[in-house]
């Protein structure tokens, strides 16, 4: 209120002042022309010249006042229009002039805003979906389980009878249990609840990581495990999660590679990216399915057979892409397939050591 | 919700029996936010289509609705201030600026429209396609993905609704394409622009949401 | 609306480009130069054209100030200088008038020294000062040659003079100083100090002294004769006299004006040719320009902003060549303005320099070059980037038939099939270039000097008494500027083939009644107007009117005897008509008989021939009678003689009866091979001379020749000089282009294999072709026009001294020039694009 005050006081006296200034001038301008100018006809010249020149300013004054006065107007129709959610109508938006200027930069802004009101009712729609769809997974091996249990409850069996039905229930909790986790990630990712905490770091580790978990059943195989990774490059990811990415990539690697196959693990350090290629010597993919594989619950046709839900590669491409990173997959059915996940390129060791060194 | 919408577009080139139907036909419908590959042999009419779309070049037939406006509508000063505020062009050869610094490539069109980046986005483009060290460099002395970078980074500096991009890994080696592909990418999901990409590289467009594929000038399903 | 304020980047880009395009700006530069050099130069040269003959004017006024008033009294003379419209004056105090016979027509003031005005009126002595001490008196070169004064400082001068009332004086002065005023002769001012004056007529400066001469600058100069009316009656001063300055007379203006157009005439060429050049120039690089332009249309770039940014280029490139284009024109108004306004002291070319010639020639750059530029945006404006894009592909799709196989000579004929178009257009600039050379240097060689000579000076060189050079001027036989002794020494001089004097001599002579009657009937008789008789026409010549009078009454009349030999006689005799009788030259030789001339017309107005006259107690017969008025003698008989008979005869018989004149005129002819040591030896004579004795010179003819004949073509030959210099700038401009937009071509030969050596050969193939080509395009047209259309424009030149001559050097110096460009400058080009590795040059560019 102060503030205002003292402005409006201000404005006041610089009025006055302009006002005060102008007619002075005018006073001068006469006194000048009435002393030293001794020709009428030129005195009257030189007046109406000035009187001239005073009345274009005014005219022009009142132009750019009219022109800031319709600026405004136009602006607050604009306002108003997408208050009410409306696009703004009645305007050519690509207009060169300031008002399209500010309309584009409005409109823009409202694109943005009710982006994120068309985001998060899509969050909703994913939330009800992802309810649907563990409801619908959950519900076998729950049934599978309330059955095993009614049976051991319900019948007197032997020891051996009662043991085999354990395995099966076990075999089926574990299930649930893989699911339901699969489940939290997938619903962690979805909803964008966990924290990635991306970070330069070794990508030689995450690799190595991530092999460890699929060592033990490529063994089982028989199939070849290696990997190729120079320890000095690093990228920028989060290294628990890129792991658990890359360990879903191999696992599935190694369950579609019949015996006797390999599966080889590639790092090549690129200016932006790191690229990690996996590929194996398994079944393929047709190309059609591209980009189908890395869909929710997705399981090709020739994968019937084995056991899976269809979330793991769905899972590695949301971590992935978390991270700024992208997939990619190129194969030849019957003869293997390779996928090749990007992470941001990091400084590399070298590098990174010296930034560290230089902080210091 | 598309953001372009193409009714059955025409253009035809050259008179008579010699006549050439670059665009014969087509119906396009590109959803906000989605990446769409344009893929198909050379002369099949992809350039002339996204030359339309951009209000580079206006058709013989038919209309081009981008964002609710129809641009056979618009008169070239109106044409131009599309082309600077609503799509961004990335081409195959990067159609830099020879005689203007890299920074000030990339803030061309915003210097065109009269207006200075937002310095917090202008250093987040910056970092993220790694230019910062060569801003003061010419084009002529950068590689040829560095200059497509600077590319890159004119056609996001307006923050446009629409990247289009002519081949943009064309005139790269594939190790360099991968990468500007990558950014494209990533910049289009980062920013929520839709972006139409034109490539005849079948392993780049499959990481498109949806190709499509144009043959003698119709899209072939 | 507001408009969007984003030109900005326009200038962002004009500058960048500027020196980004270093060889294309500096060309560019360069024809912008040469242009305002030529319309700088056009301008100037007629702005002072025009000036000079505003200035003439002014000299034949004799003064600077735009009115001068006379025969005030100082009070009048202090109210007038007071009037607000008055800027500045000048005053003289006029003593009396000069009233010696000899000056003839000239009025001469004995007036007071005052610096001011003698500077309005250009009478500062340039030899020795005004004069400061008692006694002395300064006067000007004319005034001292007709009282045959020698020119030496303190010489005696004795002058006659008339005071305010009327009254004759004889007074002595000390000469303290002289000026040579070659224009204001009709009237002059003879320099003496208030001392001088009071001791001559007591009390001249005196209150009610009606003798002060007072000459005004007003401000605003416009309708003189108005104007000075006005400021008398508002000063309240009346009944005083006064002249207006002829150079502010609106006819004489418009006059000037119409007299200097011709030499704004350059201007349209300059105008037409420079923008064809500029155009053509800014062209070379069109197809490049075209892609830039439609990739700043597809980045977003609007129209508006298209044009802006070619306004820009065009005002960077033409504000880049104002300063050396002002130079060059200013140099080259230096060297030619002072050939063609002459007569000055001061240099013309300083004199008249003015602002507004180069103001004007920056705007006619800017709008030349801007035009020039923004053409090409009209047709851009109307194509979508995809359209040029697409025009600039199908050009490159030229079909080329052949077995394939690809020699040099093929490559490089195919990169002119390519590019035929743009060599045309450079083809027609230099055609326009070499026509407009062609023409005036034809003109230039069809006047010729041997005819001008022949028609304007019988014999080589003139030597007339320093009375008697201006015919305005009255000889004074007693000057004496030719004795007979330097007749001689010419005669003994190697060189000179032969000498002829005239003398003269004014006796009184009573007519006999037959001449007497046929004489008035002569005058009496129609004349060449029906009604009017020639005494009528003469009414204009009161003194001439007097003396036929005299005779119609008296019988007496001035005969002006004159002493004719050799040439003159030859020239006498062969060049004008006989009235009566004939010529005998052996007979004239023996002596005793004359020549006789009256009236320069048809008709009998002397003695016929076989009639007698006596002369000093001598009878003479008469040979023949010629249509002449004495038009071979130099200067002006006295004015008793304005109505005269003239008796040519023998210089024998007239040294018999006159013996120890003087001689008034003499020719002289000499061997022409020897020209130059004589003029040395009659320089040396000139300078020893103390006495008045002026010298025409065959060198001087022959100057004035090689001047007019310079003069005529000069100001045409340098606008197509320096345009034909712009068309040869254009042409280095194809060829550099050519050049220098192939680096990534090059580097792609080269990468197929192709040596440097190869790659040289190449280009000095192409620049054959090039060559050929232009030569072909403009050498058989050039030709012809010279053969065929070049005799019609000299005849309609219509000048007497002009024959149609065929001369090609124009076309054979710009062939030279033209292959030794083709040759050299794609050579010199390719070592700055060959520099990097193959692979750098096959991407992007890089400043040149």
């Amino acid at each position: 209120m102060r503030g205002k005050a003292t402005r409006g006081k201000g404005e006041g006296l610089l009025f006055a002042v302009l006002t005060a200034a102008t007619i002075l001038l005018w006073v001068a301008l006469f006194y000048i022309l009435w002393t030293r100018i001794p020709w009428a006809g030129v005195r009257a010249l030189i007046l109406s010249v000035c009187g001239a020149v005073l009345a274009a300013s005014l005219l022009w004054m009142w132009y750019q006042r009219r022109q800031v006065t319709r600026f405004a107007d136009d602006l607050c129709r604009t306002l108003d229009e997408l208050m009410s959610g409306r696009q703004p109508e009645d305007i050519r938006p690509y207009e060169d002039t300031l008002l399209t200027r500010v309309q584009g930069k409005l409109s823009q802004y409202f694109d943005i805003m009710n982006e994120g009101k068309v985001q998060s009712r899509r969050d909703k729609e994913t939330i009800q979906s992802l309810v649907s769809d563990i409801s619908h997974q959950v519900k076998t091996p729950i049934a599978g389980i309330k059955m095993y249990v009614g049976i051991l409850r319900g019948h007197s069996l032997s020891q051996e009878q009662k043991e085999v039905f354990l395995a099966t229930l076990e075999e089926q909790t574990d299930k649930l249990d893989f699911l339901i986790q699969s489940l939290v990630k997938m619903s962690r990712l979805e909803t964008g609840t966990f924290a990635l905490r991306t970070q330069d770091c070794r990508v030689s580790d995450t690799v190595a990581r991530a092999m460890s978990t699929v060592w033990a059943s490529a063994e089982q195989k028989g199939i070849a495990l290696s990997a190729q990774c120079d320890s000095s490059v690093t990228a920028i990811h989060d290294s628990k999660w890129t792991a658990e990415a890359l360990g879903n990539i191999l696992d599935n690697a190694v369950k579609y590679t019949p015996q006797g196959g390999s599966v080889t693990v590639t790092v090549r350090p690129w200016q932006f990216y790191v690229r990690i290629d996996v590929s194996d010597t398994g079944i393929g993919i047709a190309e059609e399915h591209y980009s189908d594989v890395f869909k929710r619950f997705y399981r090709s046709p020739e994968t019937a057979g084995q056991e899976g839900v269809g979330l793991g590669l769905y899972l590695a491409n949301g971590i992935v892409v978390r991270q700024k990173g992208y997939i990619s997959v190129k194969s030849e059915p019957g003869k293997g397939t390779n996928f090749s996940v990007y992470l941001p390129a990091g400084l590399g060791i070298e590098k990174k050591g010296e930034a560290e060194r230089k902080e210091k | 919700m598309n953001i372009v919408t193409v009714k059955n577009l025409k253009k035809y080139y050259g008179k008579g029996e010699s006549q050439v139907k670059a665009l014969n036909g087509i119906d396009l419908q590109v959803e906000k936010g989605k990446f769409t590959a344009i893929i198909g042999a050379s002369g099949s009419g992809k350039t002339t289509l996204l030359n339309m779309i951009g209000g580079l070049d206006l058709p013989d037939e038919g209309e081009v609705v981008v964002d609710g406006v129809s641009l056979s509508g618009l008169k070239e000063r109106e044409l131009a201030v599309f082309r600077r505020s609503k799509v961004g062009f990335v081409y195959q050869n990067f159609n830099l600026i020879p005689s203007l610094t890299v920074r000030e490539n990339i803030q061309f069109p915003l210097s065109l429209a009269g207006t200075t980046p937002d310095p917090v986005f202008f250093q987040e483009i910056i970092s993220f396609l790694r230019l910062g060290e060569r801003l003061e460099a010419y084009p002529g002395e950068l590689s040829g993905g560095g200059q497509q970078r600077v590319a890159i980074a004119r056609a996001l500096i307006a923050k446009p609704s629409i990247i289009l991009a002519d081949e943009p890994t064309g005139n790269l080696d594939s190790k360099s394409g991968q990468n500007v592909l990558g950014l494209l990418k990533m910049s289009v999901e980062t920013y929520h622009q839709t972006l139409i990409m034109i490539t005849h590289n079948l392993e780049l467009a499959q990481m498109a949401d949806r190709v499509v594929r144009i043959e003698d000038g119709r899209i072939c399903q | 609306m507001f408009a969007n304020n984003n030109l900005k980047i326009c200038m962002t880009l004009v500058a960048r480009d500027f020196r980004f395009h270093r060889a294309k700006t500096r060309i560019l530069i360069l024809a912008a130069a040469l242009i305002t050099g030529l319309y700088a130069f056009v301008f100037l040269l007629g702005s002072s054209v025009e000036g000079a003959y505003l200035l003439n004017y002014q000299y034949t006024y004799g003064s600077a100030s735009h009115i001068l008033y006379t025969g005030l009294t100082e009070r009048q003379a202090d109210m007038l200088a007071e009037n607000v419209n008055v800027k500045n004056s000048v005053r003289l105090n006029t003593v009396g008038q000069l009233t010696d016979e000899e000056l003839g027509q000239r009025s001469i003031k004995l007036a007071v020294t005052d610096r001011d005005y003698a500077e309005t009126v250009l009478s500062v002595p340039t030899t020795g000062s005004l004069p400061q001490e008692r006694g002395e008196i300064a006067l000007d070169e004319f005034t001292m040659d007709s009282l045959g004064i020698p020119r030496e400082l303190d010489a005696p001068v004795i002058l006659q003079w008339a005071d305010a009332a009327g009254e004759t004086h004889t007074s002595s002065f000390t000469l303290c100083g002289w000026w040579a005023s070659p224009t204001n002769f009709t009237e002059a001012c003879a320099w003496i100090t208030d001392e001088t004056a009071a001791e001559l007529v007591p009390g001249y400066d005196a209150e009610g002294a009606a003798n002060v001469t007072l000459g005004v600058i007003l401000y605003q100069p416009k309708q003189l004769d108005v104007q000075a009316e006005q400021i008398l009656a508002e000063q309240g001063v009346s009944g005083i006299s006064f002249t207006t300055n002829l150079a502010y007379n609106d006819a004489r203006q418009e006059q000037a004006q119409s007299n200097a157009m011709p030499y704004y005439y350059p201007a349209v060429l300059v105008l037409v040719c420079g923008f064809l050049m500029i155009y053509s120039i800014v062209h070379v690089t069109a197809e490049k320009d075209d892609t830039f332009l439609a990739a700043l249309k597809a980045l977003g770039m609007t129209p508006r902003q298209l044009r802006y940014f070619l306004l820009g280029q065009g005002l960077a490139v033409s504000a880049a060549g104002l300063v050396p284009g002002f130079l060059l024109g200013f140099l080259l108004d230096l060297l030619i303005t002072s050939r063609i306004v002459t007569g000055m002291d001061e240099n013309p070319a300083l004199y008249f320099l003015n602002g507004e010639s180069f103001a004007l020639a920056a705007v006619c750059t800017v709008g030349t070059v801007v035009l020039a530029y923004l053409i090409p945006a009209i047709k851009l404006s109307r194509m979508t980037p995809a359209e040029t894009v697409k025009k600039r592909e199908k050009r490159r799709k030229m079909r080329h038939k052949g077995d394939g196989k690809m020699t040099l000579t093929r490559l490089a004929l195919r990169t002119l099939g390519g590019e035929w178009r743009r060599a045309l257009f450079s083809a027609g600039a230099l055609l326009i270039a070499l026509f407009l050379l062609s023409s005036i240097w034809i003109q230039y060689v069809s006047l010729r000097e041997d005819i001008y000579i022949a028609a304007l000076s019988p014999w080589d060189y003139t030597l007339t008494d320093g009375s008697a050079y201006l015919p305005v001027q009255q000889y004074n036989p007693d000057s004496r500027g030719i004795t007979d002794e330097i007749i001689e020494d010419l005669r003994s001089r190697p060189e000179v083939t032969s000498v002829s004097a005239i003398k003269t001599k004014e006796i009184i002579l009573t007519a006999s009644d037959e001449l007497r009657e046929r004489l008035s009937d002569y005058y009496n008789s129609e004349g060449e107007e029906e009604g009017i008789t020639k005494r009528e026409e003469m009414a204009g010549y009161p003194e001439w009117n007097a003396g036929l009078e005299r005779l119609e009454k008296t019988g007496e009349y001035t005969a002006v005897i004159v002493s004719v030999e050799g040439e003159y006689l030859d020239y006498l005799v062969d060049n004008q008509p006989f009235n009566d009788g004939g010529y005998d030259g052996e007979l004239f030789r023996e002596g005793g008989w004359v020549l006789t001339s009256g009236a320069n017309a048809d008709g009998l107005s002397s003695l016929a021939a076989d009639e007698t006259v006596e002369i000093e107690g001598r009878i003479f017969s008469v040979m023949g009678a010629l249509a002449d008025n004495g038009s071979i003698l130099s200067g002006s008989n006295s004015p008793d003689a304005a109505f005269c008979l003239y008796y040519f005869m023998t210089p024998e018989d007239f040294e018999a009866m006159f013996p120890g004149q003087g001689i008034r005129q003499a020719a002289v002819n000499i061997d022409h091979s020897r020209q130059e040591d004589f003029e040395d030896y009659l320089d040396e004579y000139e300078q020893g001379l103390n006495r008045g004795m002026r010298i025409t010179r065959r060198s001087e003819y022959q100057e004035n020749f090689d001047n007019a004949r310079l003069n005529t073509v000069l100001p045409e030959m340098i606008v197509s000089i320096v345009l034909m210099a712009i068309a040869l700038v254009n042409f280095l401009n194809l060829l550099a282009a050519k050049t220098l937009s192939r680096r990534q071509e090059f580097a792609v030969y080269e990468s197929l294999g192709m040596t440097g050596n190869q790659l040289r050969t190449l280009l000095r193939r192409e620049g054959m072709f090039y060559a050929l080509f232009m030569i072909l395009a403009v050498g058989p047209a050039t030709l012809l026009f010279d053969i065929f259309i070049m005799p019609y424009v000299v005849e309609a030149r219509g000048s007497w001294c002009m024959i149609y001559t065929f001369s090609a050097v124009p076309l054979w110096a710009t062939m030279l020039i033209v292959l030794a460009l083709s040759l050299f400058v794609p050579l010199i080009c390719l070592r700055f694009v060959s520099g990097g590795t193959i692979q750098e040059r096959m991407q992007t560019e890089k400043p040149q």
